[in-house]
């Protein structure tokens, strides 16, 4: 505990070398525009979970419907977009990051190798601003995991995959020259296969079963397992840039 | 007339006082954030794994869906962590800025122009 002690002290010089006469920035500024478009994401998200609750086990909720790889685009250009405001107010490394690693080189003494080790991964926090990983934590689930998952849970068997492809091309050619529209073989590929009563019933509850909403403890309204984190992480930035907000914008 | 001496300490300690009620008052916030933010959204992430964790026992859930859904949950929990952690930064920042502020006013005054910004 004494050692722990001494290399907080130790920590504390190098944000201390910096009382020096400017003004310090260690975390990014308040940005009004990050909080808008965290904000209407979020709405976007919300919307989004109750239009895939309707149509679970439906082409709707198909992972290879267009519609919804549209989406996941979307969300995937919205955080690119944030990240890209963060990048501009981003203060950069900082005598604050060292002293964060003191005080993380300190806690991890203080626990010892086997509880460090037993964790697995790197310090919670390396720097003190924390937005670019938060971004890109984001990323990971809107352009890898949620397609993964939705393929494993929403993708319905009685759609081909010619059936998707030629939604797709319809409405990409809707108004086009004939020459562009599906040719007659391609579209009796594409027909769809009609599900048994059991097979739409199991394809239903599986992909429900990602947005299905709970009550918590306390009485709050819970989103689904596919979006709930990504509603966490909006609500946390819009919640950050709420604190940090002058009192104008509040 | 106070010396330079006198005017620099006296303005340290004035520092130094609202560096204390911006403590203060950021101690509060930051308790706050913990009651509004924080504990409130641990509360969700722990229904949620505990929702995760029964479908893949009921066989909703493939093993990669599984897998996936609590990988996102622990990264919202890092990013609840991590906000917590920059809230407390920008409070320090907020206090520092405060005690130098003070500091560069009073020695300002005392060389009469604009030394330190």
């Amino acid at each position: 505990m004494r050692c722990a002690h001494k290399a907080f002290l130790a920590g504390l010089v190098p944000v201390l070398m910096f009382v020096g006469g400017c003004q310090q920035q260690f975390v990014s500024p308040y940005s009004a525009d990050l909080q808008k478009r965290a904000t209407d994401m979020l709405t976007d998200v919300s919307t989004w979970e109750g239009t895939m609750r309707n149509a679970a086990g439906t082409a709707a909720a198909d992972p290879r419907n267009p519609d919804v790889v549209a989406k996941l685009q979307t969300w995937n250009g919205d955080i690119e977009a944030m990240a890209t405001i963060e990048v501009s107010i981003d203060p950069g490394s900082t005598a604050c990051d060292k002293f964060l690693g003191e005080i993380s080189t300190a806690v991890q003494s203080a626990l010892g190798p086997t509880a460090t080790s037993a964790s697995g991964s790197a310090p919670i926090a390396a720097h003190c601003e924390t937005l670019p990983d938060i971004f890109s934590r984001m990323k990971t689930q809107v352009s890898e995991r949620m397609p993964r998952d939705l393929v494993q849970q929403c993708q319905v068997p009685w759609l081909s995959d010619a059936y998707f492809a030629a939604m797709a091309q319809n409405r990409a050619t809707t108004g086009a020259p004939a020459p562009a529209k599906p040719q007659p073989a391609a579209a009796a590929a594409a027909q769809p296969g009609t599900p048994t009563a059991a097979q739409a019933s199991l394809a239903k509850q599986r992909c429900a079963a990602l947005f299905d909403t709970s009550t918590s403890a306390g009485g709050n309204t819970l989103h689904g397992d596919l979006v709930g984190p990504l509603v966490t992480e909006l609500a946390a930035i819009i919640y950050r840039e709420g604190r940090e907000a002058p009192p104008a914008a509040k | 007339m106070p010396t330079v001496l006198e005017q620099i300490s006296t303005a340290l300690q004035a520092g130094a006082r609202a560096g204390a009620t911006a403590a203060s008052s950021a101690g509060r916030d930051l308790t706050q954030d913990v009651e509004n933010f924080v504990i409130p959204h641990l509360q969700d992430i722990a229904a949620q794994v505990a929702s995760i964790t029964q479908k893949r026992i009921d066989g909703i859930y493939t093993d990669v869906t599984a897998q996936d859904l609590l990988a996102s949950e622990s990264d919202a929990i890092k990013t609840i962590i991590e906000t917590i952690t920059s809230l407390v930064v920008y409070e320090v920042q907020t206090i520092l800025n405060a005690i130098v502020s003070a500091l560069a006013t009073a020695v300002n005054s005392a060389v009469g122009f604009t030394l330190l910004k």
